[in-house]
């Protein structure tokens, strides 16, 4: 689906993109990640072609963005940080506009507004001004226009800003359901705790140089120290069969739980054989250290 | 390896859902995409959402004042042509109803009016003859022109002369006006009456019947009846007057059976006035349908090219051999001459008169095919005295002209245009302004919008708008000029679609102006400041390619010359005035003209895309 090598942008003495080459195939949700001005929001525009690279090149929908701007723009949707209204508009008729620019028949048109209004929880204020809107409220009308696209790309930035838990789940469960039908979600946040549970791939960005990529577990294993959290049928003893057993970092017992680090990532399967042996009972093991924690290291040049 | 410092517990898993399967187990084979590629058909749809949405910003916003807007233009555009036409009317030589203006013959110093004295007021019996005597007008110089004219049954009498004579048959008041001209074509007017009483105690008007409708072939002789006529006493006279050559030209015929020869192919609406022996009138009127007599359905194509202006003692040269029927089958060339008085009729492709007095002469040409169908067309000559050489009077001492109808034109473009450009050019810039101060435009180009897009959503507005503004104010500027509806849709048509070609050039320049500013450097740049107004001025070479192009095609040279003659805003072409330079300057003579105006706009147009396209694609490029 997107396709980018070597990828520069230099905004007069600022380089904005350095180097940027990654992959993102169909039917995953591809989360693009980095602190303010790392170079996120410039990436998005050069793919959407919304400016011009100032090397490099991307493939888009297999289309070139370079030259074919307007063609990629066709066939994709893009909720930005940054986008504008029409204020004297209703929501209703903004997205009616959106519908147009799509080619969209009208009774679909008028369909897919009533059932994204329903996705987006547009409904409390759908014929108000947009003048009128919160920021909430406005950027759900942004997603609203770009969920009513019948694109197989969409490009995310901060989708759940302003959204309700409620709503979340329902758009959570959207995006799954979208991608699984082989198309394809661009996704940016600043939580990447949530981000954790919807990403599919994920791509660490930094001063405009892509510092990471791939699954959620595969950069656990690398940039991550190897920690666990057990619950067990009795923790004290747990910790004291463990940390006879193993080459540990550390161990502790907190909140009834057992947690601990591993020296080696591969004597994880010697943890359930051990407890057997004590006769102590493993209900849940979990891995510990969340996709911050790999980040911030990514971003330090840690690798374990 | 440093171990982590502080442990984070992930969220409770009721709140999110489960982490998604590895990528690998979701690899499957979907289907191919399609992906769609707009062409212009998409484009021109989301131009015209665009434009949907702009119109209906502008209406909520800017109504009121535009209304306001057109009521003040309409008025000034309305006091304007009023005040046009009676410089025209007096430029003509013909102040008719009422033009005294000051105005004076070119290169005249005499600028004191003549004083005009028509007489005393008189009563007179039917069947008088009245003599209507000026010669007591008076003037620091020699008095040219007398011209009486009356109202007669609802028809216009002109009579010439010093003094006039003229039997009055109608009972009733006549209202005469005389208006007297010196020879530098200064003017004045007055007014006396004529009382005309029955000549006998009868006082019953008389019954006229015209007879029945009639349908006859061209070529053929039509015979009258007015017999049934009917009064108490005696049905004295029948006077039966009509307007052939397609309703142009006034005849008249006397008798209770009159015959005439129908040459023309139309309707003709004849109106009998027939009269007692103590004057009393009656009216009835009856219509003949003359058919064609041939398969020709066309009617042909009168054109007469003729010198406007010449001296008293020049011969003038009638030529109408730009006329055309579509089936090449031109009978008959008829030439009419109208001077004062009278009427002299001659024929011919090509046929000449020595203009023996100064003052206006009436031409008008009818051409007919052998069908009998025809067609006419009317001009004027003016003959100035002798001594002025109607070649070096320039055109701001006669500042419309003789030519009516093309200077209306001329006259006409100028209001379209400036109404455009108050009401489109303002309302373009508004909305264009407004996007631009906000950045909504932005709101754009994340949907599946291209520059070229929302270039041509911008265009709209002079197509579209301008004509909701500019055809009303035009209809109401050009009544006063007392041409035909037809005549004024047509003027406003042609003046409307000059006007959207300069709108189209100046809106597509703001843009390009716009995407320069886009390419965000602070101000907009000295190049796209250049197209725009090249493009404005680039409408001019538009005409002149124009010209070009159907002189070419005619083998004539009218054209290019009507352009130079006409447009005086030519001179501010860079294409036409650099061509000139530039070929005087290469090859020492303006031959080359043509090629230079179409070389110069050319590689302007082919540089000005190419430099765009780079700036398009650089709009976003700064946050």
């Amino acid at each position: 689906m997107i396709e980018a090598n070597g990828l520069v942008k230099d905004y007069r003495t600022i380089r904005a993109l350095d180097s940027v080459s990654l992959k993102v195939g169909r039917g995953e949700i591809f989360g693009f990640f980095g602190p303010n001005g790392a170079g996120k929001t410039t990436c998005i525009r050069v793919l959407c072609g919304l400016t011009q690279a100032s090397g490099g090149d991307a493939k888009v929908l297999d289309i070139d963005v370079c030259k074919n701007p307007v063609w990629v723009r066709d066939n994709i949707a893009v909720l930005s940080e940054e986008t504008r209204f029409y204020e004297e508009m209703t929501p209703r008729r903004y997205l009616n506009m959106f519908g147009k620019f799509m080619l969209v028949k009208k009774s679909e048109r008028l369909a897919r507004i009533n059932s994204i209004a329903d996705l987006a929880d547009l409904r409390g204020f759908i014929d108000q001004k947009i003048a009128s809107l919160s920021q909430g409220q406005r950027q759900r009308v942004s997603l609203a226009r770009v969920l009513m696209a019948d694109a197989p790309l969409l490009f995310l930035d901060e989708p759940f800003e302003g959204i309700d838990i409620i709503h979340r789940k329902k758009l959570r469960e959207h995006f799954r359901d979208y991608v699984s039908r082989g198309n394809t979600i661009f996704f940016t946040s600043h939580n990447l705790i949530e981000a954790e549970h919807i990403v599919d791939r994920f791509a660490f960005i930094h001063q405009g140089k892509l510092i990471a990529c791939g699954t959620a577990q595969e950069l656990k294993d690398k940039y991550l120290a190897p920690s666990y959290l057990l619950h067990v049928s009795d923790p004290q003893k747990a910790k004291e069969a463990l940390d006879r057993g193993l080459r540990l970092q550390n161990i502790k017992v907190i909140e009834g739980q057992v947690m601990l680090t591993l020296q080696k990532r591969a004597d994880a399967a010697s943890i359930s054989k051990i407890l057997v042996q004590e006769n102590v009972d493993l209900f849940e093991m979990r891995t510990t250290g969340t996709m911050e924690e790999v980040f911030e290291r990514t971003a330090r040049g840690d690798v374990c | 390896m440093t171990p982590p410092e502080e442990t984070q517990l992930p969220p409770p898993d009721d709140e999110l859902p489960p982490p998604p399967t590895d990528l690998a187990e979701n690899a499957k084979s979907y289907g191919e995409i399609k992906t769609k590629k707009s062409g212009l058909s998409a484009t021109m749809k989301r131009a015209f959402t665009i434009f949907e949405k702009d119109l209906s910003t502008m209406a909520k916003h800017g109504l009121i004042s535009a209304v306001i807007l057109f009521i003040f233009l309409a008025t000034i555009f309305n006091i304007m042509s009023f005040a046009m036409s009676e410089t025209m009317r007096f430029n003509i030589g013909e102040s008719g109803d009422g033009g005294d203006g000051p105005g004076t013959l070119p290169n005249s110093n005499d600028h004191t009016s003549p004083i005009a004295i028509a007489g005393p007021s008189r009563s007179v019996t039917s069947g008088t003859m009245v003599v209507l005597d000026a010669s007591a007008s008076t003037d620091n110089e020699a008095l040219i022109y007398y011209i009486w004219t009356f109202n007669e049954n609802s028809r216009e009498i002109e009579l010439y002369g010093e003094t006039v004579q003229y039997r009055f048959y109608a009972i009733g008041n006549y209202e005469v006006t005389l208006i007297v001209v010196d020879s530098s074509w200064n003017m004045n007017e007055t007014h006396t009456s004529v009382t005309v009483t029955a000549a006998s105690s009868d006082n019953q008007p008389p019954n006229a019947n015209g007879g029945n409708e009639q349908s006859i072939n061209a070529g053929s002789y039509l015979t009258l009846d007015g017999a049934n006529s009917t009064d108490n006493v005696l049905v004295t006279n029948w006077t039966w007057i009509f307007r052939d050559y397609q309703n142009r030209l006034e005849r008249a015929l006397y008798g209770v059976n009159p015959t005439y020869r129908c040459e023309n192919a139309g309707d003709l609406n004849f109106q009998l006035i027939v009269r007692d022996s103590a004057g009393n009138v009656g009216m009835g009127g009856t219509t003949v349908h003359v058919m064609p007599s041939g398969p020709n359905p066309t009617p042909p194509q009168a054109r007469m090219n003729i010198d406007n202006q010449v001296s008293v003692g020049d011969e003038v040269q009638l030529d109408a051999s730009e006329s055309f029927d579509d089936q090449g089958a031109i009978r008959d060339y008829i030439w009419f001459v109208g001077h004062n008085s009278t009427v002299r009729t001659l024929n011919g492709e090509t046929t000449s008169f020595i203009a023996e007095e100064q003052g206006m002469y009436e031409i008008f040409l009818a051409v007919r095919d052998n069908s009998g169908n025809v067609g006419v067309e009317e001009n004027e000559v003016l003959v100035y005295p002798a001594g002025i050489d109607p070649d070096t009077i320039s055109w701001t001492s006669t500042p419309f002209g003789t030519d009516v109808s093309f200077n209306l034109l001329t006259y006409v473009y100028g209001i379209a245009l400036l109404s455009s450009v108050i009401f489109v050019g303002g309302l373009f810039a508004k909305g264009f302004t407004h996007e631009i101060t906000k950045g909504t435009i932005k709101v754009l180009f994340f949907g599946p919008i291209s520059v070229t897009t929302m270039i041509f959503s911008k265009i709209l507005y002079p197509i579209f708008v301008a004509p909701i503004f500019i055809f009303p104010l035009m209809v109401i500027s050009l009544t006063v000029f007392e041409q035909s509806l037809g005549d004024i849709l047509m003027i406003t048509l042609v003046s409307y679609l000059l006007t959207v070609v300069t709108m189209v050039a100046a809106a597509f320049g703001s843009c390009l102006l716009y995407v320069g500013a886009k390419r965000m450097v602070l101000k907009p740049s000295i190049v796209s400041r250049m197209f725009m107004y090249l493009s404005l001025l680039g409408t001019l070479t538009v005409f002149e390619w124009l010209a070009f192009v159907l002189d070419q095609w005619q083998q004539t040279t009218r054209w290019n010359a009507m352009y130079l003659d006409y447009s005086g805003i030519a001179v501010l072409s860079p294409f036409h005035q650099g061509g000139m330079l530039l070929s005087n300057a290469i090859i020492g003579t303006d031959w080359a003209l043509d090629l230079w105006t179409f070389v110069i706009p050319l590689v302007l147009i082919v540089g000005g895309t190419l430099a765009s396209k780079r700036l398009y694609s650089d709009m976003f490029s700064r946050e």
